[in-house]
């Protein structure tokens, strides 16, 4: 069992130091410990060792505050033979729990709509540890599954790519044939008005360059979101979706596994006819916005830390393609390799303004 | 002869990266209780972004169908078979 022999508490204070109670953190510690698992891979290229690693979740006190705070969690992943790996997560790991409490504030009138409010964090030894819960019931036992390693030159696929987006030295690099972009651009034309979707296949690859390290992710293909319900601002995947996906990989005959996902945000549809060009060139929607929905989505299928989302965005001025993956535990926006890139093929001049998490503020009037 | 009242089997996400070992799974029990504690063993969320239940469609692998909430544990599975849960998810 992996997680964390603290219990945490979060405590709500208005913007003046108002105390508005303190809750017991229900957490998923599932993305906190998968990222433990990739550094892991990352650090020693074995799948069975970091599959079945344990991965200890520690807080990091606060040195300035007195008493239990926290200014952040340490995730550590060890395994027989092999040298521990830590790596810190953000307290930000906490801020969806600590909104989700909010709303339940405002619900009970003791916040008001639109209410700021900070939050802080404190962490209690747990009376039972992580690995001995009771409630752990017998009868069910996890059963580690590698993802399997292949090997490739990482300096050999940077030479034949070109950079989308930012780079984080501490992301897992990813790489992105330019035909499976192409092949996504083309879904979401056609898909006009609604939405479009595709799962993402793929391989993870121990780097084989001279004294180099470290683990790389390679995109190969798409495979189409068939059987989906598509609307204009949803894209609803079902049971018969993911037994379409599945049955595509088997064809294919590989170690290839599910990799990520892909959909459109159709933008330029969403303006209404009052909506001048004026407003649809600066208007937010048409910029790339991973939703709540959209991270839901992730985290329920694509849970694992080497997971990707690839976002295109139809907008009002331009296409552009966003990627979204985890850090630390948290979903953000991340840059890839567009790998064999050709500058004459019928793909458009992409713009990549910065993706944001979250729901943006539709233009309240267009002029 | 004497009915077994527990069977064996494995469940599996859609990704089929997380995997659990369900030993004591009651003959009698309905498919939707199984699916209901196969979720958090296998830590998958049970609610949408807006607090909805999520529902997941348990995939029997061997007869490669989609195995109703209301059919019975016993008449459905055979021991060490393999359930892939499949969710109803929402993109926006």
């Amino acid at each position: 069992m992996n997680g964390s022999d603290y219990r945490y508490v979060l405590d709500l204070s208005r913007l003046d130091g108002t105390p508005l109670g303190s809750f017991a953190a229900q957490t998923d510690w599932t993305p906190a410990v998968e990222w433990g698992r990739l550094q892991a891979l990352r650090a020693w290229r074995n799948p069975d060792k970091s599959a079945s690693a344990r991965v200890a979740i520690q807080p990091l006190w606060h040195a300035s505050a007195s008493g239990p705070a926290v200014r952040g969690l340490r995730v550590v992943a060890s395994a027989n033979g092999c040298t521990p790996v830590a790596d810190e997560i953000p307290l930000t790991y906490f801020r969806s729990l600590a909104v989700k409490i909010s709303h339940a504030l405002v619900e009970q009138k003791t916040l008001a709509a639109g209410d700021q409010f900070h939050f802080s964090v404190a962490a209690f030894p747990s009376r039972t540890p992580a690995h001995a819960r009771p409630g752990d019931d017998p009868a069910f036992e996890e059963i580690p599954v590698s993802v399997p390693l292949g090997r490739a030159s990482l300096s050999a696929l940077r030479r034949r790519s070109s950079v989308m987006g930012e780079l984080d030295a501490g992301d897992l690099p990813v790489f992105v044939p330019q035909r499976v972009v192409c092949e996504l651009i083309q879904r979401t034309e056609q898909a006009g008005p609604n939405e479009a979707g595709a799962i993402l296949l793929g391989d993870l690859h121990a780097n084989t360059d001279p004294g180099g390290q470290d683990v790389l992710l390679q995109v190969n293909a798409q495979v189409p979101a068939l059987h989906a319900v598509a609307e204009t601002t949803r894209l609803s995947l079902t049971a018969a979706t993911w037994d379409a996906v599945n049955a595509a990989l088997a064809l294919r005959r590989s170690r290839e596994h599910l990799v990520g996902w892909h959909h459109s945000h159709p933008a330029r549809f969403w303006c209404t006819k009052e909506c001048s060009p004026e407003a649809r060139a600066r208007c937010p929607l048409g910029q790339p916005f991973f939703s709540s929905e959209d991270c839901a989505l992730h985290r329920t299928v694509f849970w694992k830390a080497h997971s990707v989302a690839l976002l295109i965005t139809n907008g009002p001025a331009a296409m552009n393609v966003a990627m979204f993956g985890w850090h630390r535990g948290l979903i953000r926006p991340r840059g890839f390799y567009l790998l064999d890139p050709v500058p004459s093929a019928a793909m458009p001049a992409l713009s990549a303004p910065t993706p944001i998490i979250g729901d943006p503020p539709h233009e309240t009037t267009c002029s | 002869m004497i009915q077994p009242l527990y069977l064996e089997v494995q469940a599996t996400d859609v990704t089929g990266q997380k995997r659990v070992r369900a030993r004591r799974v009651r003959m009698e029990s309905r498919m939707r209780d199984l699916v209901e504690d196969l979720v958090p063993r296998l830590d998958l969320p049970d609610q949408d972004a807006s607090g909805r239940p999520l529902t997941y469609h348990a995939r029997l692998d061997r007869e490669g169908r989609h195995v109703h909430a209301s059919e019975v544990v016993g008449e459905a599975l055979l021991p060490n078979d393999t359930i892939t849960l499949q969710p109803d998810v929402d993109a926006g």
